[in-house]
């Protein structure tokens, strides 16, 4: 697999709440940045053999229902009649539609597939939203919302690692991190700084969590084209290339896990994707990673060894995941700022990885950026996936 | 969405507060399982869970539809002899009269009504000092 899989052209649309925009219209915009992007062009129709589309929550979040694969035809009709699989697994369900594309790439089967990602998660009014995700359970877990899961392990972790004072001060760094550097990304949703003041006042959402450590509501696209890596100069000089994935699902429920301050799915995707592409986190010039609350961020940095158990917050406290910093960390903004439209999160990810290797990242850019990683962590902290990019010929 | 078919499934869970403890790694699992979540035996056997037990981490939701309690205190709990679960705390005002490790104690309470029905369920209620 190491090697294997280029990517070829990479595109999204600035993520948003975009109501004068379809699910679809969203996935066609995507498609042309994308396509746009293939440095000597490439004839969509007649060279894409095979797509995956991620959407999670296409059954009640867009007003069709999005529900397989012919969902991506009324997008993209070009596509007509090739095969088209659709992936829903949580906040992984951008990271693992690319995953699987690229299985379909490097077992020969394809020379060039695509994956898509979309989401539209502002089509329903966000207390609807909320109605229907706290409901779900008429007795055991009733009320159970997604910052829910995510605070009891911020809870847990702040006993056993900080207090409550100092996760506080962490997250707020977090999401002041995260605002700058949307501010700077073209694509980000939230394009405004916020202080650290702002973000620890901030109305209460889920105790620990304040509304500056919570992800927006976001609608979005992203698109990406992979083919067989051999093939990749025919469409561009400066392809980037897939050197590692990883993929893991834990226990669903939070009571039945190993652990309360670790998210083993997100520890052993890191460990598969890293195994793969013979890398270790201190070769990483940067990450994109699952930053739902910007307390999950603090848990990445652990789960993906950039840092060991517990000293997260002196990676944020001494600037070494900011910009400039020994590891730069969600330069696009991340989920917090750019926004979480779950389906194109993970393949907007990607694109993030597709700019830094490729240079292009403008005010963002990480100097001499060679190898760059990509990360989700879905449901209740249940499924990981990692990916691996280089721009180096492996 | 847990219906009303499954609600019924799991009623000595929710009602009578059992548990089903593994006869060959003595997990207790909560609710009612077929396979052991540790393990994957289907030796299993219904027993009575403890009342008390300690809180393991917890949340406080501020933000919630108007049908629900706030704030709305959530915890996952581990029982005294054994089984774990997370669910609704119950008698709370912030998360000032919550700790991680702090005693607490079942009480079957109503969790929702839906379509005239009532559904009741456990919430933990952390124990007053003179109760402890």
């Amino acid at each position: 697999m190491r090697g294997k899989v280029a990517i070829i052209g990479a595109g999204l649309i600035k993520f948003g709440e975009l109501f004068d925009k379809s699910y679809y219209d969203l996935i066609g915009m995507a498609a042309n940045a994308c396509i746009d992007s293939v440095d000597k062009g490439i004839d969509i129709e007649k060279e894409v053999e095979a797509a995956w589309i991620g959407t999670c929550m296409g059954g009640i979040s867009a007003q069709r229902d999005v529900l397989s694969g012919a969902g991506l035809i009324t997008a993209l009709p070009y596509l007509k009649l090739k095969p088209v699989t659709r992936v829903e697994n949580a906040c992984a369900t951008g990271s693992d539609a690319f995953r699987n594309a690229a299985f379909a790439v490097a077992s020969g089967v394809y020379d060039v597939a695509i994956a898509v990602g979309a989401e539209k998660m502002r089509e329903k009014e966000p207390q609807n939203f909320l109605r229907y995700v706290a409901g779900r359970e008429q007795v055991l877990n009733r009320g159970l919302i997604a910052p829910s899961y995510f605070a009891m392990y911020a809870n847990a972790w702040a006993k056993k690692y900080a207090s409550d004072e100092k996760l506080r001060t962490y997250m707020s760094k977090v999401a002041v991190k995260n605002h700058h550097n949307g501010s700077l990304c073209p694509y980000s949703h939230f394009m405004f700084e916020i202080t650290e003041e702002q973000a620890s006042t901030a109305p209460l959402v889920s105790y620990p969590f304040r509304l500056f450590d919570c992800c927006p509501q976001t609608d979005g696209a992203a698109m990406v084209i992979l083919c067989k890596a051999e093939l990749a100069k025919k469409y561009t000089d400066s392809p980037i290339y897939l050197l590692g994935t990883g993929q893991s699902a834990d226990v669903y429920w939070i009571p039945n896990r190993q652990s309360l301050t670790s998210a083993l799915a997100t520890v052993m995707a890191a460990k598969e994707a890293y195994k793969m592409a013979k890398i270790e986190p201190k070769d990483l010039d940067f990450a994109e990673v699952h930053d739902c609350f910007t307390f999950t961020e603090l848990l990445d940095y652990e789960d993906l060894g950039f840092c060991k158990p517990g000293e997260a917050g002196k990676l944020i406290t001494e600037g070494e995941v900011c910009l400039g910093g020994r590891l730069p960390v969600n330069t696009s903004g991340g989920l917090k700022a750019k926004g979480h439209p779950i389906g194109a999160t993970g393949i907007g990810q990607i694109c993030e990885n597709w700019f830094q290797l490729r240079n292009e990242a403008r005010k963002r850019q990480v100097d001499g950026a060679e190898i760059g990683l990509q990360h989700n962590l879905g449901g209740p902290l249940a499924i990981g996936c990692v990916n691996i990019f280089t721009n180096k010929k492996p | 969405m847990t219906d009303l078919p499954y609600v019924w499934r799991q009623k000595n869970a929710y009602l009578q507060f059992k548990g089903y403890k593994c006869k060959r790694c003595e997990r207790v699992n909560y609710p009612k399982t077929l396979k052991c979540i540790e393990c994957g035996s289907e030796e299993l056997e219904e027993v009575q869970l403890a009342r008390t037990g300690r809180v393991l981490t917890y949340i406080v939701n501020y933000y919630m539809p108007d049908e629900f309690d706030r704030p709305l205190g959530q915890g996952v709990i581990e029982m005294d002899g054994g089984g774990r679960l997370m669910t609704q705390f119950t008698e709370i005002e912030s998360e000032k009269d919550i700790e991680i490790g702090m005693p607490i104690e079942i009480v079957i309470r109503r969790m929702s009504t839906k379509d005239g029905l009532n559904y009741y369920g456990p919430k933990i209620r952390p124990l007053k000092k003179e109760e402890k």
